[in-house]
C-alpha cells in the first residue's frame, strides 16, 4: 500500500515508513537516543528527498520522545529540574554550533571537520562505554544496590549555585550540567544530530547519573529541542511533511513504549553495552564508508 | 491532436501522426494507487514510433566526493543545469536499430544526447564524470528510463496506417508538474514527424491542502505539526498505560515495583 507524501512529492510504501519508525522508536525508548542519526539515512534510502527526510524526522522524534518520556516519567526516571538546565545549555550550544558550522563552511573545511568529529566522538564514547560496561559485568555485581547520592569533588564543590537533584541522586553546581550540555549542543550542531547518544553517556559518566534516569531525562530535553527545530524547519525551509512524520511517528511511539518497557528488564551496564555497540557500529560504518569508493560521486546537497 | 511537422526527409505521408495520452491528468491524492499511463495513436504504415516523456528543465546542486589520500570526502558543490526533471524514452527497439547515428545525435534523445545538453558548473569540475554520475543517479531514482521494447505497433495495410501504443507505470519519484509527451515517427532511419501532448500531474485533495499550508502558513503549520506529534506521543502512552492497568486488574496481580536502578557508576 503506497501513500503520496504531499511535501516530499513522492509515493512510498506505508509499511516501510511505519516499520522504520518502529525500529528507531524502540531504540529511543530503550536507550534515550532520539534516533535522528538512524532515521534520516533510512528515510533517504527509501526515496524521501534528503531535506524533507531531515526536517520530518525531527518532527517525528517529538512524538517518539513524548511517548518515551511519558513512560519514563511513570517509572520515575525523569529529573525535570536537571532536564530544564540541560535543555537551556543544549539550546545555547546548538546556537554556537550553527555559527561554527557557518565559519567552517566559509573556510571550506566543514565536511572534513564534521566527518572527523563524528568518528572521534562516536569512537571515543562507544569504546569507553563498552569497555567500562564489560568491566562492570565481569566484576560480577549481581545484586543491584541503591544508587548512593553523588557529591561533587572539592574543586567542583566550590562553584556557586550548588543544587541537589534528588531524582538523579546527585549534587552539582548548576554551572556544571549547563556547560557540559552546552558543549554537547555544539557537537550535536556540528554533527547534525539531536545529541542523545552523546548526552546519555555524558550524563552517566560526567554527571554520575543512574543510566535509567539519564535516558528518561534525555528524552525530556530531546522533546523540546526537536519541537523548536521542527518549527524552525517549517518556517525557514518548508520541508516538514506532516504525513511522513505521522506515519513514522505511529510506528516509533509504539516502539518507544516497547523499548522503555524492555529497558526495565535490563541493568544499567547492559543498556550501556547495547548503546555502545550501536554507537560503535555507526562509527565503523562511517569510517568504512570514508574508505570505500561511493557508488555515485554525486549526492544531493542537504541544505540544512 | 495536432501533428507537428519537422523538416521532413520524406514526403508527408497520407496518414496523420496522432497522439493520445490516457489519462491526461494524474491527480495525486494521498492514497492514489500506482498510475498507469498509456500513449497511443496512428502513424504511417511503414513507420516506427519513439515515445518520449520529459519534464521541464531544472537546475540542481550536488555535493561531489573526491579522494583525499585514503578517504573520500565531499570536496565541494557542483551545479547541473539544462537537464529535464524527468526523461522517459520508450521505443520498439534500441535507437541504433531504428535511426542513423547522426540522426540520433541531432535529436539528442539518447543518453549521450542528454549528457551533451547538460551544463555543469564550476567549469573546472570533471564534467564528463559529473554527467555520467548524474544520469546514473536519475536512472537509479527511476526518473530517467530508457525502455527499448516499450512500444508496440500494428499495421493496417488495408487502410494504409499503423497504430502504436506504449504503456508505463508513472514513476513514484516524479514530482507533480506538467510533462510533455512527444511521439517521434521514424521512417528510413530518420525522424520524419513528431506530435506532442501534455500530461499534467497535480496534487489533489488533502495533499494539496497540506502543501499549501506548508508553503503559505508555515508558522501555523509547524506549530500544529509539533502539537499533533505531542498528542500522538502522549496519547499512545496513555492508551498503553491504561491497557496495562486493566490487564493487571483482571489478573489481580499486585502492581510491579518501579524498577529504579542498577549499579552505581564510579
Amino acid at each position: 500500500m503506497t501513500i503520496f507524501l504531499p511535501v516530499a512529492g513522492v509515493s512510498i510504501n506505508v509499511f516501510l515508513l511505519v516499520g522504520a519508525g518502529a525500529f528507531v522508536g524502540f531504540l529511543s525508548g530503550l536507550l534515550g537516543v532520539g534516533g535522528g542519526f538512524l532515521l534520516t539515512p533510512v528515510l533517504m534510502m527509501i526515496g524521501v528527498p534528503p531535506t524533507v527526510a531531515a526536517a520530518s524526522d525531527t518532527n517525528a522524534i517529538v512524538a517518539t520522545s513524548s511517548s518515551g518520556m511519558a513512560a519514563h516519567v511513570r517509572l520515575g526516571n525523569v529529573d525535570l529540574k536537571l532536564g530544564v538546565v540541560l535543555l537551556l545549555g543544549g539550546l545555547l550550544g546548538a546556537a554556537i554550533g550553527v555559527q561554527a558550522i557557518r565559519v567552517l563552511r566559509l573556510l571550506g573545511s566543514a565536511d572534513l571537520v564534521i566527518t572527523v568529529t563524528y568518528i572521534v566522538v562516536l569512537g571515543g564514547i562507544g569504546g569507553y562505554m563498552l569497555a567500562e560496561s564489560l568491566q562492570s559485568l565481569r566484576r560480577g555485581a549481581l545484586t543491584p544496590k541503591a544508587h548512593a547520592a553523588h557529591r561533587p569533588g572539592r574543586l567542583l564543590g566550590r562553584l556557586p549555585l550548588q543544587m541537589q537533584f534528588p531524582r538523579s541522586g546527585i549534587e552539582h553546581s548548576v554551572i556544571v550540567p549547563f556547560v557540559l550540555c552546552m558543549l554537547v549542543g555544539v557537537l550535536a550542531a556540528i554533527m547534525g544530530v539531536g545529541g542523545g547518544f552523546i548526552m546519555v553517556p555524558m550524563m552517566v559518566y560526567l554527571l554520575r547519573m543512574p543510566m535509567h534516569v539519564a535516558i528518561g531525562t534525555d528524552l525530556f530535553q530531546i522533546l523540546f529541542t526537536c519541537a523548536g527545530l521542527t518549527v524552525m524547519q517549517a518556517v525557514t525551509n518548508h520541508t516538514v511533511d506532516l504525513v511522513l512524520a505521522l506515519l513514522v511517528a505511529a510506528g516509533s511511539t509504539l516502539g518507544a513504549q516497547v523499548g522503555a518497557r524492555m529497558g526495565r528488564l535490563l541493568r544499567g551496564d547492559q543498556l550501556k553495552i547495547v548503546l555502545a555497540s550501536i554507537v560503535l557500529v555507526v562509527m565503523l560504518k562511517m569510517a568504512v564508508g570514508l574508505m570505500l569508493p561511493p557508488g555515485n560521486l554525486l549526492s544531493y546537497a542537504k541544505g540544512h | 491532436m495536432l501533428a507537428t511537422l519537422c523538416a521532413p526527409a520524406w514526403p508527408a505521408a497520407a496518414q496523420d501522426l496522432t497522439i493520445g495520452v490516457t489519462p491526461r491528468v494524474i491527480r495525486m491524492t494521498m492514497f492514489a494507487a500506482g498510475n498507469a499511463v498509456r500513449v497511443e495513436g496512428r502513424m504511417a504504415a511503414d513507420a516506427q514510433a519513439v515515445v518520449v516523456i520529459t519534464g521541464p528543465d531544472v537546475d540542481e546542486t550536488f555535493n561531489r566526493k573526491r579522494r583525499f589520500g585514503p578517504v573520500w570526502l565531499n570536496s565541494g558543490k557542483v551545479e547541473v543545469a539544462r537537464v529535464p526533471s524527468l526523461f522517459l524514452l520508450l521505443s520498439p527497439a534500441p535507437l541504433g536499430d531504428l535511426l542513423r547515428p547522426d540522426e540520433i545525435d541531432r535529436a539528442r534523445l539518447d543518453e549521450a544526447g542528454l549528457k551533451r545538453r547538460m551544463r555543469v558548473q564550476p567549469a573546472d569540475a570533471d564534467v564528463s564524470a559529473v554527467r555520467d554520475d548524474y544520469v546514473a543517479l536519475k536512472v537509479g531514482e527511476g526518473r530517467y528510463q530508457f525502455v527499448f521494447d516499450g512500444v508496440r505497433s500494428e499495421r493496417d495495410a488495408a487502410h494504409g496506417f499503423a497504430t502504436y501504443a506504449a504503456e508505463l507505470q508513472w514513476p513514484r519519484t516524479a514530482p507533480p508538474d506538467t510533462y510533455q509527451v512527444t511521439v517521434y515517427e521514424c521512417r528510413g532511419e530518420v525522424f520524419t514527424r513528431r506530435a506532442t501532448a501534455t500530461l499534467e500531474v497535480t496534487r489533489a485533495g488533502m495533499a494539496a491542502v497540506l502543501l499549501e499550508a506548508a508553503g503559505n502558513h508555515a508558522m501555523a503549520y509547524g506549530t500544529i505539526a509539533v502539537l499533533v506529534m505531542m498528542v500522538l506521543g502522549f496519547g499512545i502512552d496513555s492508551l498503553v498505560a491504561r491497557v496495562r492497568r486493566l490487564r493487571a486488574r483482571r489478573t489481580r496481580r499486585p502492581p510491579r515495583p518501579v524498577a529504579r536502578d542498577d549499579i552505581a557508576v564510579h
